[in-house]
C-alpha cells in the first residue's frame, strides 16, 4: 500500500510543499488552501527534540476515518490505492468532516460549496516532487 | 496591464495624518524596473525632496516587493526597504528574507510606502483589506524577538509575519536594522528611520492568493529550475554551512577584517569554523518561505554563561566583523553578540566595525579611559564587546557617540583619529578586506550607499587575481547592474546555486505575461544604479566621496598572502565611470541619461 510519509527531522521549514500544493489543485500560489501545511516553532529551548522544529503535517489517512463517518453524503470513501477522498460529486460542502478532523487536513472551498482533502495527487504528490530536503517521501 | 505576479495595489500610510490610502502600482515604472529596489530608487528620486533629513517627517520608507514574491519562485521570499540612510546620508536599500513579503502579497498589496511621523509610538496592521494603524505604547522598549511575540498574542494569531525596529530603533542608532524572525534588512539604518517615525512593527496577515500569467510555461521552469538546483555541484556544502562556509575561504586569501582591519591573519580563526560553530551550536536548518537552500542555522548555546540563547547562527559577515574583526576567536561569544545585535536591532557590520574602531582608538590613546566609562578596551575582550553593544543600543555613556557611526565618531577625535576609520560614504566596511581582493574596494567605494558588499560582490569571480585592478572595474559594473535586476525582481543572491540571469529573465516573463527582459536587463538595472547615483549626487555627494579608508589606500598590508599591496582606486575609478558614461567627476553625462531613457532628471546633473 502506497503512503505519504514525513521525516520532521529533515525538514527545513520552506513551506515550498503548501505552495505547491496550492498550484497544483487550484492553479494559484495560496499557503492557506494547500491541503497540507508545516508547523514551524523556531524558538526551542534545551529541553525542546530538535527533530521536530519544522513539522509537516499531512493527512494520515486515519482507519476508521473520522471524516468519512462524519460525511451524511457519504462522499468521503477510500479508494484501491488507499487514500481517502471526497468524490465532489456528493460533497454538499457542509464541513462536517473538516470539524471532526483531528489534524485540521480538510479545507472547505465556501465559493465552490465543496470540501477538499489530500488525494495524494492521484498518486504523484506535488508537495513530495519539489519538496528539497526529502523531508515528504511517496513510497 | 497587470497578468500575473504584481497584485497592482500598494499602501500610502500618513503617520502624521493617520491614515491609509489604497494606490494603484504604477505599471510603467515596473515594466521598466520590475520592481524592488528599481521601484524604490525611483520613487525615492522623485518623492523626496533634496535635503530632507533622513530623520524628518519628510523622509519615507519604501517597503517593497517584486514580482517573483508570493509565488513558487526558489529564492523569492524578500522584501527591500528603500529609505534615506540616517547613516551615509545616501540612497540605501536593504533586503530581508523570512515571510513577510509572500504574506504582503497574499494581503493584497505590492508594496507599503511610510510617511510622515506619528505622535506617539504605532504599529501598522494589514489584515487583507483591512488596514489599522494601531497604539505600540506598549510595545515600545521590547526587544524585536519579544515585539513579534507581542504582537502575535495581541492579534491572537501565532502565524502573523512581523517586522520591527528594536530599542536601538527606537533610539535612533544611525545603523539601526529592521529585524523579522532573526533576519535582518540590517544595513543603513532603516531601522532609526522606523524609530524616527515612532513606528515600531508593521504586522502582517494575508489570506488571498497570487497567480501568474502564464501557469504551464511557469511550471516547466520551475522544473528546469529544481533539476539545476539539485544538480549544481556547490548547493549541498551551501545548505550544510550557509554563509559562514566561506569563512576558511576568505581568511586563507587574506579577505576577512582583523582587529579594525589592520591585519589578515588571524590566531585563532579555526574556532570560527564553519565546523566548529555547526558542531557547537547548530541544531537545525532552516529555510526562508519557498527558498530550496535552507542557509538559516538556527542555533541554541548549549553551555556556558549564554546556554538556552536562541539564535539563527552567526553568518560570514557577522563572523567577520563581531569576529575576527573584534578579535574574538570564540565562536559562542559571537553567536551573542549576534544575539544581542537582532534582539536590539542593530547591523551586526556595522555594529562590528564600530567596536574594533573604539578598540583600537583605545589603544593609540586617542580615546580614554574616561571616555570608555571606566573600561579597557582590547580586542578579544568579550565582556567590553558585549557590553558596548548594550550601550551602543541604548545610547548610554560611550555607546552615545558609537551610535553615530564610525564617520561621525572619528571626526569627533580628531584627523589623525580619521585615518583608520573604515567607512566610506559613512557606511561601514563589511567582512571583505579590501586590500585582499581590490575589486571588492572599487565596489564599497562605488556603492549607492557606501561600503556596502551586496551592492554586487566581486569576491568569488577575483579570486583568480585578486591583488591587481586588472578589469575588475568591468567585473564590478557587471556585478552591481546583476544586482540592481535581482534587488528589483526580488531573487535572492544565493538563486546564483540553480538560476541564472536567463532563468531569472524567463520566470519574470512567465510570472508577467511581458516580454523577456534578458536582451535590455543590462541597460535597465545601468538605469537604476544611475537612479541612485542622481539621488546622491542631488544629496551633495562627489567623486572625492567615492573613496575608500586612508589604511586601505596608503597602509599596505602588513601579513598574510596579500602582503603589501594597497587598493588601486584611483586608476579602477576612473575606468569604472566610463563604463558607466559618467565624467571624470563622477557625474552622469546627460547623453548617458537620454540612452537611459532619464532625461527627465537633467537638471540634477546640471547642478
Amino acid at each position: 500500500m502506497p503512503s505519504l510519509n514525513v521525516d520532521p527531522a529533515k525538514c527545513c521549514g520552506c513551506r515550498i510543499c503548501e505552495m505547491a500544493c496550492s498550484m497544483v489543485h487550484l492553479g494559484v500560489f495560496n499557503p492557506r488552501k494547500a491541503l497540507l501545511r508545516v508547523e514551524i516553532n523556531r524558538l526551542p529551548s534545551l529541553a525542546t527534540d530538535t527533530s521536530k522544529i519544522d513539522v509537516p503535517v499531512v493527512c494520515l489517512q486515519c482507519d476508521p476515518a473520522p471524516c468519512s463517518e462524519a460525511c451524511l453524503a457519504g462522499a468521503v470513501r477510500k479508494t484501491e490505492v488507499g487514500f481517502w477522498m471526497i468524490d465532489q460529486a456528493k460533497c454538499t460542502g457542509c464541513g462536517f468532516c473538516a470539524d471532526v478532523c483531528p489534524h485540521g487536513m480538510i479545507t472547505v472551498d465556501s465559493e465552490q460549496g465543496i470540501a477538499r482533502k489530500c488525494d495524494w495527487c492521484q498518486g504523484s504528490p506535488g508537495c513530495v516532487r519539489y519538496c528539497p530536503m526529502e523531508a515528504l517521501t511517496f513510497s | 496591464m497587470f497578468q500575473g505576479g504584481y497584485i497592482g495595489k500598494c499602501l500610502r500610510i500618513d503617520l502624521t495624518a493617520g491614515n491609509v490610502r489604497v494606490e494603484k502600482t504604477d505599471e510603467k515604472i515596473c515594466r521598466r524596473y520590475w520592481g524592488g529596489r528599481g521601484w524604490g530608487a525611483f520613487s525615492l528620486l522623485k518623492e523626496l525632496k533634496a535635503g530632507t533629513d533622513p530623520f524628518s517627517p519628510g523622509n519615507k520608507l519604501f517597503f517593497l516587493t517584486g514580482p517573483l514574491q508570493g509565488t513558487l519562485t526558489p529564492y523569492s521570499s524578500r522584501f527591500v526597504v528603500v529609505t534615506k540612510s540616517p547613516l551615509t546620508g545616501t540612497f540605501t536599500r536593504s533586503l530581508c528574507g523570512g515571510q513577510w513579503a509572500p504574506e504582503l502579497k497574499f494581503a493584497g498589496y505590492d508594496g507599503v510606502v511610510v510617511e510622515g511621523r506619528a505622535s506617539s509610538p504605532v504599529f501598522v496592521f494589514i489584515d487583507d483589506a483591512a488596514v489599522q494603524i494601531r497604539e505600540a505604547t506598549a510595545l515600545w522598549g521590547l526587544t524585536t524577538g519579544e515585539t513579534e511575540r507581542a504582537i502575535r498574542a495581541e492579534i491572537g494569531d501565532r502565524k502573523i509575519s512581523v517586522l520591527s525596529a528594536g530599542p536601538a530603533g527606537e533610539k535612533k542608532v544611525r545603523f539601526a536594522g529592521v529585524i523579522h524572525e532573526s533576519r535582518a534588512a540590517g544595513r543603513g539604518g532603516a531601522g532609526a528611520v522606523m524609530g524616527s517615525k515612532n513606528l515600531k512593527a508593521m504586522a502582517v496577515r494575508g489570506t488571498g492568493s497570487v497567480t501568474v500569467a502564464d501557469p504551464p510555461r511557469y511550471r516547466r521552469l520551475l522544473t528546469e529550475a529544481y533539476d539545476a538546483i539539485k544538480k549544481d555541484p556547490a548547493y549541498r556544502d551551501r545548505v550544510r554551512y550557509g554563509t559562514m562556509g566561506t569563512v576558511a575561504a576568505a581568511h586563507a586569501m587574506g579577505v576577512m577584517p582583523v582587529k579594525n582591519f589592520s591585519k589578515g591573519v588571524f590566531e585563532g580563526i579555526e574556532g570560527l569554523f564553519a565546523d566548529t560553530i555547526r558542531d557547537r551550536m547548530v541544531i537545525h536548518d532552516e529555510s526562508c518561505f519557498v527558498c530550496p537552500l535552507p542557509c538559516g542555522k538556527l542555533s541554541l548555546l548549549k553551555e556556558g554563561p549564554f546556554a538556552g540563547t536562541v539564535l539563527q547562527g552567526p553568518q560570514y559577515e557577522t563572523i567577520g566583523l563581531l569576529g575576527t574583526n573584534c578579535g574574538i576567536s570564540d565562536a559562542e561569544i559571537v553567536a551573542r553578540a549576534n544575539y544581542l545585535c537582532n534582539e536590539y536591532g542593530l547591523d551586526t557590520i556595522s555594529t562590528g566595525n564600530v567596536i574594533a574602531y573604539a578598540i583600537e582608538a583605545f589603544q593609540k590613546g586617542v580615546l580614554t579611559k574616561e571616555d570608555a566609562d571606566g573600561m579597557t578596551l582590547s580586542f578579544g575582550n568579550s565582556e567590553v564587546i558585549l557590553s558596548l553593544i548594550e550601550r551602543i543600543a541604548t545610547r548610554t555613556g560611550l555607546g552615545q557617540r558609537l551610535a553615530e557611526g564610525v564617520r561621525s565618531f572619528s571626526q569627533e577625535l580628531g584627523r589623525e583619529a580619521q585615518r583608520f576609520a573604515m567607512h566610506s560614504k559613512g557606511q561601514e566596511l563589511a567582512s571583505f578586506e579590501p586590500r585582499s581582493v581590490v575589486g571588492m574596494g572599487l565596489l564599497y567605494a562605488t556603492a549607492s550607499t557606501g561600503a556596502n558588499h551586496s551592492f554586487g560582490p566581486t569576491f568569488r569571480e577575483e579570486m583568480k587575481d585578486p591583488l591587481t585592478g586588472h578589469g575588475k572595474p568591468k567585473i564590478v559594473v557587471r556585478n552591481q547592474n546583476q544586482y540592481s535586476f535581482m534587488d528589483s525582481l526580488i531573487s535572492c543572491s544565493f538563486s546564483r546555486y540553480g538560476m541564472n540571469h536567463s532563468s531569472r529573465s524567463q520566470f519574470f516573463s512567465a510570472i508577467t505575461g511581458w516580454d523577456d527582459p534578458l536582451y535590455d536587463v543590462e541597460m535597465r538595472a545601468n538605469g537604476i544604479y544611475t537612479i541612485e547615483r542622481l539621488f546622491n549626487l542631488r544629496e551633495g555627494f562627489q567623486r572625492e566621496d567615492d573613496t575608500l579608508p586612508p589604511r586601505s589606500l596608503l597602509e599596505p598590508m602588513p601579513d598574510g598572502p596579500s602582503k603589501g599591496n594597497l587598493v588601486p582606486l584611483e586608476e579602477m575609478l576612473s575606468e569604472y565611470y566610463e563604463l558607466r558614461g559618467w565624467n571624470r567627476l563622477g557625474i552622469p553625462t546627460e547623453k548617458t541619461l537620454e540612452c537611459l531613457e532619464l532625461g527627465e532628471f537633467k537638471e540634477v546633473v546640471r547642478g
